[in-house]
């Protein structure tokens, strides 16, 4: 699996980071807050790109609307993913982080504890409040960034 | 749903809330700290167009917490509970603004589906608002949703809250050390 520098390339998606142009610092502020979610010391790389993938897929979207891609991944894993199903034989950290992922774009009041408290126990407490500021925040920027895109036509 | 904590709190001594329980991830808790202050102290959207699009998507969300905060510059404007009560499915037939109704209605657009946002609804926006006006719509609603979002996974909203007024990020009431 080749691993990428999440740090180094910017975070917000081009369409959204031009939607943000007229205020510099407000989108500055934001590439260091999803620089902080998006945080790979505390939630692996693999694991955040595979739910990256996997909340756009959710809203039919090029994963590259959720942000910077953070490594690189087995094309059948890859496929899976783009058809919004978690792929067999992951590591039990990274099942359980699809199953709290797939919750976030339309289910979010029907996540149940089980697979948060299990990898809270499994990865930590800063893992799981990592995790989650990652979820909703692929989440989030997705939505802004289709929405900007659908700007750019007017 | 869930309404117990998922996460204890990271502060010795301080019950399960979004910044004990954030605390355990000190780089997220500082940095969306100072974006959101910066947010609302930035003047390109007006505390009360703010403070609309916040409420609108504490509802559609169903966030527990959110939807009975309210920020204090937005009431001392004399944004009030008969004018927010407006904020429901039906704000088209109210009596907001057409430029109110605008911003509820990109507020959807981003926390409904995206994908179908109204190219003519963001061109009316932007000569409502400016093109700083409306960038700072866009990221408020997307701020708004994220840690919602955030919150309610984290188990941390409340079985019962009264309509609670808080200081505004960022405010001078926000800052002082009785205040917080």
């Amino acid at each position: 699996m080749v691993q990428y520098s999440a740090v180094a390339q910017p975070v917000i998606p081009a369409p959204l980071a031009a939607h943000l142009e007229p205020l510099p610092h407000l989108r500055a502020g934001f590439e260091r807050f999803l620089a902080a979610c998006f945080d790979p010391d505390a939630v692996p790389a693999a694991t955040l790109e595979r739910c990256r993938r996997l909340v756009a897929a959710l809203h039919g979207a090029d994963p590259a609307a959720c942000g910077p891609a953070f490594a690189g991944l087995p094309p059948a894993e890859a496929e899976a993913l783009a058809r919004g199903e978690c792929p067999p034989g992951l590591p039990p950290a990274d099942a359980l982080a699809l199953e709290i992922a797939g919750c976030i774009p339309w289910r979010h009041h029907d996540l149940p504890d089980a697979p948060v408290l299990a990898y809270r126990d499994a990865c930590g407490e800063r893992a799981a409040v990592t995790l989650l500021a990652a979820l909703a925040m692929f989440d989030a920027l997705c939505r802004m960034t289709l929405a900007a895109s659908r700007l750019e036509g007017a | 749903m869930s309404t117990v904590p998922r996460v204890p709190s990271a502060v010795p001594g301080q019950p399960p809330a979004f910044h004990t329980v954030l605390a355990h991830a000190p780089a997220i808790q500082q940095n969306f700290a100072a974006l959101y202050a910066d947010f609302w102290m930035d003047p390109a959207l007006s505390q009360r167009d703010r403070e609309l699009a916040r409420i609108r998507n504490a509802r559609v969300t169903a966030c527990g917490f959110c939807r009975q905060v309210r920020f204090s510059l937005a009431r001392e404007e004399g944004l009030d509970e008969a004018t927010l009560d407006l904020v429901t499915d039906a704000y088209a037939e109210s009596s907001l603004s057409d430029r109110e109704k605008r911003i509820l209605a990109w507020t959807d657009a981003v926390i409904g589906d995206p994908a179908r946002a109204d190219p003519a609804l963001g061109e009316t926006l932007r000569r409502d608002l400016g093109e700083a006006g409306l960038a700072a719509l866009t990221l408020g609603v997307g701020l708004f949703l994220g840690l919602a979002k955030v919150l309610i996974t984290l188990g941390l909203e409340p079985e019962q809250m009264p309509v609670t007024v808080l200081p505004t990020p960022g405010s001078a009431a926000y800052r002082a050390p009785a205040a917080r």
